[in-house]
Formats: C-alpha cells, structure tokens, sequence
C-alpha cells in the first residue's frame, strides 16, 4: 500500500499544518491493486455476455429473416432499433458527462470521469450496429418506402428526408462522437504515462467545441433516428428529450460500473460515499429534468392540440400503451424522485445502485414506448391511427438484449485495458479530498 | 504555550449580568479544530467557532448535527404543491368553464401551477428558514465590539463560548480552553 505523500495532497483543511486530523477518506491506496484490474479480469462474465449478445442478435436476425410477411420483419428490426438506441444514449450521456466534467474544469468527478471515458470510448460500436440498417433501411424510415413518395408532407421535407442525405448525416454523426470521445480518451490515457499537465488543459479545449458539436449532433441524430420514423411528426423538442434521457443514463452507468468496481474490492478511498452523495444527487437532478422536459413536450401537444402532432401521443396512449406510458411516468420519474430526495439514500450505495439500475431499465422502456409502438401501426393518408394491442414477444428481448450485452461486455473489455482512475491527473486530489459541506 | 497566554478582563464576573461569554484565541486550525473537539467533549451547547476561512470537517469537530431545514423545506414544499392543486381543483369544480374546448376533468392543465406552487414554496420556505434558524437579519452582536475578535477575518481563529450556555463557568470554561491550546482568553460584556 503507497500512500500518497502528503504534500502532493491539495488539501485547505490543517491536515499538513503538523497535527493530523482523522482522514474522511481513510488512507488513499493508489497501489495497482486498489486502481487496476488485471488483464483477465472478469473473462467469464465478459465472453459469457458476448456469447449471449451475439445469440440474441442472430436470434433476433433469424426471426427477421423467418418472418412470415413484412410485419414480422419490422418487429424485429425495431426491437433491434431499441436496443441500439439505449447502448448509444448510454454511450452519448457518459461523453458529455465527461466533456461537461472538462469543460468546468471539474475537481471532485476525475475519480470516476476514466469510466465514462471508458464507456464513450465505445463509440465505434455506433457505427457497427448501425451498418445492418443498410439492408433494413426502409423497416424503420417508413418515408423511404414507394408508398409513401407522393406524401404532401413529405414533398415538402424531401429535401431534408432523402437517402444520400441521411447516409451522410449519420455518418457526420458518428465521426463527430468518435472523434471527440476518441480525444478525450486519448488525452486522458496520455497522462497515466506522461503526467503531463498540459494534457489537462488540452482536454478541456477540445470539450469545447465537442460540447457544441454534441449538442447539435445528438439533437439531429434523435430526430433522424426516432423522431422522423414518423415522418409527419414533429417535435422541436424532441432533441432535448432525447438528451435528457440521455445523461440521465450517462450518470446511472457510471454510479453501477464504479458499484460493481468496488464491490470486486478496487477503488477503495477513491469513490467514496461523497462521490455517491454527488452521483445521487445528479440522478435526482437530471430525473427531475427529463420528466420537466417530458412534460414540456407532451403538454404543448396536447394544449395546441394540431392533428400531426398529436396522432404520435394518441396511438401511444390507447390500446394498453398508455399502461406503458403510466410505467414510465411513476417508474421513471414519481418513484425514483420521491426515494432520491432523502440523503440516507444517496450515501447508502446499495440503494443507490439499485435505483441507477431502475432507471437504465426505465430508460430502455421509455424508448420502448417511443419506437416499438410502430411496428403495428395502422395508417390513415399518412397519419398513425393505431398502434394495435400493447404485446411483448421473444424477439423484444433479444432484439433489446443483443445490443445492449454486446456494449456491457465492451464495457468490460475497456475497463481492464486502463488503470481504473486518471492516475496522474492533477486533480487527483481534489477528488481524492471530496467532501459534501451540507 | 501557557508561559505566554495572558488573561484579561473581569475574574470571577461569573454568569453576572453584563456577561456575553468567553472567547479564546487560536493559533491555527489545527489547533482551533482540536480545541473545538475538546469543547464539543466538555458537553457545551451554546457555542461557536470564527475563523477566516472554512475548516473543513469542523462540523463533526464541533458535534453540529444535521438541522432541521431540509425537512421543513420538504414539507413545506409538498403543501404548497398540494395547495397549488387544491386550489385549481376547486375553482374548477364550483366555476367550471370550457375553454379552449379542453374537457372539465383534464388532468394536465393541473400539472404546470402545481408544479410551480410546489417550487415556489419550496424556494421561499429554504431561504425564510435558513434566515430564521440563523437568527437573521441581526442588527448587533457583543462579540463585533471587541477589537480583537475582529481578526477573525484576518489570521486569528476565536472559540467563543456565551455564557448562557448551562455548563458555563467563568474560571472552568477559561481553563478547559487554555488547556486546549488558546493564546489569549478574555471576557466579552454583552453591551
């Protein structure tokens, strides 16, 4: 066990004004042991997840493939949508968690930013799960289909809704996350060996302009994505709910990944409860502001009250989905508030991590109800009139499922790779030294 | 340490009228957050500890237990939530008038004052609490007379003790804090 010494500690309490006072941290262990994992470290779970990853996707590709006629063909393909909308909303929320924690030069969060880091770092798997979409394009954008061409709307959006346009939207996309997920982590990667000061400053430029380029990409990328499968529907709003979601996954994935780290005996005095009290206090937070944001949307729909604006809520609240969206409403926001607010909940990590995993799992179902309400969908001149009886069958799962256990087991994969903390950051100890003064 | 403490003021004024308290003069921190732990043990109740900038962990130091206010501002914000809803509710009942051809029994015309009546209440119940439980706005305090306690925003660290406090004893109180490490004890008169 090295401790660090103690004029490397930037501490303003008197702890080095020659009497010691009793350490909230207990003592700081940065010994490969307390910050590392080993190379085969958790090989089991990571090939298992794998293999269960890619059984659900080719379970999912073959009930695709054995479709009877073209509705079954849709399930799957949009079960699968799901799926890779929830790994890349994680992957999205954990990227600006880290360009934010950079941008305003962040002390407290360098202790756990190498995990979101981590996480976003996974970026490329975006561009992986989304080559399929290739062959099934026209599955999840109805407006590509030789049906809808004489649409009026869609006239009048064509120049915006058409193929090359959209192929070279997605793939600016996915190059701008890449490469700002690429820089921060390579930035940070550079420090464990070089040490180099600088490299900090150089992180914090480069969030920059990838908080603004995130912005707008992550909004278009939603309303590409999921908002105009529907393609008479809109909503200005769209890219903040998606955002909301969005960080309010990017903070429950870190509180379970640093969760199952300390629970492997790691990070011991590195994330301490103050850490969690803080994490808690994000997940309270950005749950507030997605349901703010929800309700915004959903409100000015329903008050302005125009037919192609609200025929997206009306199927997603009749036939059984409005059970889903009641799901949604007290899972994803009523419950988790009303326990969040006490403070014995955010510094007991135990209930903490199962709240986090609580809301990864609403987060999944809320993009459930956004996108999987279409594969039934009925349609009138172009507008949504039903989405059928709300149902679940084996492909939901695995298409949800295959994705999502193909980026946890990249998670892991990724976590062993690197020391577990920013080693050499210089503002290792002021997270190190964290403290809630509330 | 003692061989240059000095002692001034009153002996033996005792808890005599004219007496605020005792306050003591640290060197440093470290000490000042010992001696507050020494005084918190000693088992006072009405005391404080100024220094020029926070010291971090003296909330334990000086066995501060968590306060009331978050509690208050909780339930204080549920009511004015539930007034925000009461009040809509039965406006809306006794006047009942279509607009906007929205039906009588919408739910979520409600949500948004609500909401606000919640974050209202909330809002003004944490800052007249806080102002409340700190005693404030406080116009005079013995302690700003004295020329000395004004170094407390300088490079001196003060633990006043008052002596309304039960366990206050003009000649114990001194000791136990010169025992603690202090400089300099003096008397403060509440004038």
């Amino acid at each position: 066990m090295t401790a660090l010494p103690a004029d490397t500690i930037h501490d303003h309490s008197a702890s080095n004004l020659g009497r010691t006072f009793a350490s909230h941290t207990g003592p700081i262990d940065l010994s490969p042991a307390n910050t590392t994992v080993p190379k085969s470290w958790a090989n089991g779970p990571m090939l298992l997840l794998l293999a269960l990853g890619l059984l659900c996707l080719g379970a999912t590709a073959y009930a695709g493939w054995s479709a009877e006629d073209a509705k079954g063909l849709k399930h799957a393909v949009l079960s699968y949508h799901v799926g890779v909308m929830a790994v890349t909303t994680m992957m999205l929320g954990s990227l600006v968690l880290v360009m934010i924690s950079r941008a305003v030069q962040a002390g407290w969060s360098t202790t756990f930013r190498r995990q979101s880091e981590n996480v976003a770092a996974l970026m490329p798997l975006l561009a992986l799960f989304l080559l399929p979409y290739l062959f099934f394009a026209p599955k999840v954008w109805k407006w590509m289909l030789p049906e809808s061409k004489g649409d009026f709307l869609l006239l009048a959006k064509s120049w915006y809704l058409n193929e090359p346009f959209l192929a070279g939207r997605i793939i600016f996309y996915v190059l701008v996350f890449c490469f700002f997920a690429y820089k921060q982590f390579t930035l940070s990667r550079q420090q464990d060996i070089t040490g180099d000061k600088a490299l900090t400053n150089k992180a914090q430029f480069w969030a920059m302009p990838g908080l603004l380029f995130f912005a707008l990409s992550a909004a278009f990328f939603s309303f590409d994505l999921i908002m105009s499968m529907d393609f008479h529907w809109f909503s200005t709003m769209f890219g903040v709910y998606f955002f909301a979601g969005s960080i309010l996954s990017g903070v429950a994935l870190v509180i379970l990944i640093t969760a199952i780290l300390r629970a492997s005996g790691r990070l011991k005095g590195l994330i301490t409860r103050e850490h969690y009290h803080d994490l808690g206090k994000l997940l309270i937070g950005f749950t507030i502001f997605w349901a703010y944001i929800a309700f915004s949307q959903y409100f000015l729909i329903w008050y302005a009250n125009i037919p192609e604006e609200t025929a997206w809520m009306l199927v997603r609240t009749n036939n059984g989905w409005q059970n889903v969206g009641l799901v949604i409403i007290l899972g994803h926001f009523v419950l988790p508030f009303l326990i969040l607010l006490f403070r014995s909940v955010k510094t007991k990590m135990r209930i903490l991590v199962l709240l986090a995993c609580w809301q990864l799992l609403m987060h999944v179902v809320d993009l459930f109800w956004q996108i999987r309400p279409i594969t039934f969908m009925t349609y009138d001149s172009g507008n949504p009139v039903s989405a059928g009886k709300v149902g679940l069958a084996w492909v939901d799962f695995t298409g949800i499922i295959g994705p999502v256990a193909i980026f946890a087991a990249g998670i892991i994969f990724m976590v062993r790779r690197s020391p577990l903390i920013p080693i050499k950051d210089p503002r290792l100890s002021e997270a190190l030294n964290h403290k809630n003064y509330v | 340490m003692s061989s240059t403490t000095t002692i001034t003021g009153t002996p033996n004024a005792g808890t005599a009228q004219g007496t605020y308290g005792i306050i003591a003069e640290f060197p440093d921190p470290a000490t000042t957050f010992h001696a507050a732990e020494v005084v918190r043990d000693a088992g006072y109740a009405k005391w404080d500890v100024y220094s020029p900038f926070p010291i971090h962990g003296i909330d334990e130091a000086m066995g501060i237990k968590p306060n009331k206010l978050p509690l208050m501002v909780g339930l204080l914000g549920l009511t004015g939530a539930a007034l925000g809803f009461a009040f809509q509710f039965f406006v809306r009942t006794d006047y009942a008038i279509v607009h906007q051809g929205k039906p009588a029994s919408a739910w979520q015309v409600l949500v948004p004052v609500t909401f606000e009546f919640g974050v209202i209440f909330t809002a003004f119940s944490a800052l007249l609490g806080m102002l409340a439980f700190n005693a404030l706005p406080m116009w005079f305090h013995p302690l700003l007379k004295k020329e000395r306690f004004l170094r407390v925003s300088d490079d001196r660290f003060i633990i006043a003790v008052e002596a309304k406090d039960a366990k206050f004893d003009p000649e114990q109180t001194k000791q136990l804090l010169l025992h603690a490490g202090a400089t300099r004890v003096e008397t403060v008169s509440d004038e």
